[in-house]
């Protein structure tokens, strides 16, 4: 248990990145923690979460939880600077109302050379879920997310126990108002 | 503020669609450019308007810049079918809409070399309060609008299938676009959709 701790605990700045800093130029938004990834055993994820190739055709089955309360669905990448500014965010959102039967979906729209990247992204972030990497016919795709969604990135997404799309948004989001848009939804559900 | 108007969604419409932040309504098919006299400081150091811009087969705007990693993948194929269509009595206007605040790689000179290193052949203008892209309803970089002979639009949304690999396009969407417009016909795929960054919005 240590290790993946030690992990987290000597990743923790590394995924925040204000809007004001400067773009990476280069693909991957952390290279202090790399050394650590890298020290892993090769193939053993140590938090046990996939990466798993998703298409359009795939989405169907991915957002529809009968059992859960809302889906929140976060798109990202890593070559995507407030994607990884918003990522411990959403995560900090993820972990607080997952008890509150929120599940949390998260679409990495990488480029397929970018794999490792968003592998390496997801576990120095903590991630111990599974998530989903897009591929695939991409405009099947954004359609099959959600016809409202343009492919802007970031965009965050949530939707009702039987799929209905009730809250979205293109651009960096923040705590606080995810936190909102959470609390309405679990208070309009408990309240029907 | 109450949660819609701070999450730029309507009032009343949070728990049935959400919100686009700041970006506009999408400019519908058989609409006519917005703010196309608006001047626009160019990477050529001249302004110009996309009313100027305006070819007689038709006009092609395209909202792209020099950061988003999506735009830089297809910054190469914007330039060549720029270049080309422009010699085919097409204008062709690229516009940056992002706040160089947000985005330091966003600002004029650092377009100014962008436009040099691909050797563009048309004007890659600064939208000086993102007003331009609010009124096109543009959210991403990069993202096309083509417009016809009667100034109306006819194509909206990418490029093409594929950011990453060019050389495994299987649908030049734009590509098809302008040639069927140069030939009087109708745009087979009118409305398409890719993956690209959020504009930065001036505030």
């Amino acid at each position: 248990m240590l290790l993946p701790l030690a992990v987290i605990v000597a990743c923790s700045a590394c995924a925040s990145s204000t809007p004001d800093v400067e773009a990476p130029d280069r693909p991957g938004p952390v290279a202090k923690s790399s050394s650590v990834a890298a020290a892993m055993a090769p193939g053993a994820d140590p938090l046990g979460a996939e990466l798993v190739d998703i298409e359009a055709a795939d989405l169907r089955m991915i957002l529809q939880r009968p059992s859960a309360k809302a889906v929140l669905v976060n798109v990202w990448a890593t070559w995507c600077e407030p994607c990884v500014a918003e990522m411990p965010a959403v995560l900090q959102v993820s972990r607080e109302y997952r008890p509150r039967g929120v599940e949390t979906v998260l679409i990495s729209s990488d480029f397929s050379t970018q794999r490792t990247a968003a592998r390496e992204f997801l576990r120095e972030s903590g991630v111990d879920f599974t998530t989903y990497f897009k591929t695939g016919d991409e405009m099947a795709f954004i359609e099959a997310v959600s016809p409202e969604w343009s492919g802007a990135l970031p965009a965050t997404f949530v939707f009702g126990p039987e799929g209905q799309l009730q809250f979205y948004k293109e651009g960096q989001i923040g705590y606080g108002d995810l936190k909102e848009v959470l609390e309405l939804m679990l208070s309009e559900e408990g309240s029907r | 503020m109450n949660l819609a108007a701070r999450l730029g969604v309507a009032a009343g419409v949070l728990l049935a669609v959400g919100s686009r932040a700041e970006a506009g309504d999408r400019l519908a098919l058989g609409k006519k450019a917005p703010m196309a006299t608006v001047m626009m400081e160019s990477t050529d150091g001249k302004k110009v308007s996309i009313a100027q811009a305006k070819g007689a087969k038709g006009t092609l705007v395209i909202f792209t810049c020099n950061h988003c990693p999506w735009a830089k993948a297809w910054e190469k194929r914007v330039a060549e079918l720029g270049n080309e269509w422009s010699k085919k009595g097409f204008g062709v206007l690229a516009i940056n809409p992002n706040d160089p605040k947000a985005q330091p790689e966003d600002n004029l000179d650092e377009m100014k070399a962008r436009a040099k290193t691909l050797g563009l052949a048309f004007p890659y203008t600064v939208d000086a309060t993102s007003d331009v892209a609010r009124a096109f309803g543009a959210t991403k970089t990069p993202e096309v609008f083509l417009f016809d002979a009667k100034d109306e639009l006819v194509y909206h949304g990418a490029i093409d299938d594929n950011a990453e690999k060019p050389e495994a396009v299987k649908k030049p969407y734009l590509r098809d676009a302008l040639a069927a417009v140069a030939a009087g016909q109708k745009v087979p795929q009118a409305e398409t959709k890719a993956i690209g960054c959020s504009i930065k919005f001036r505030s």
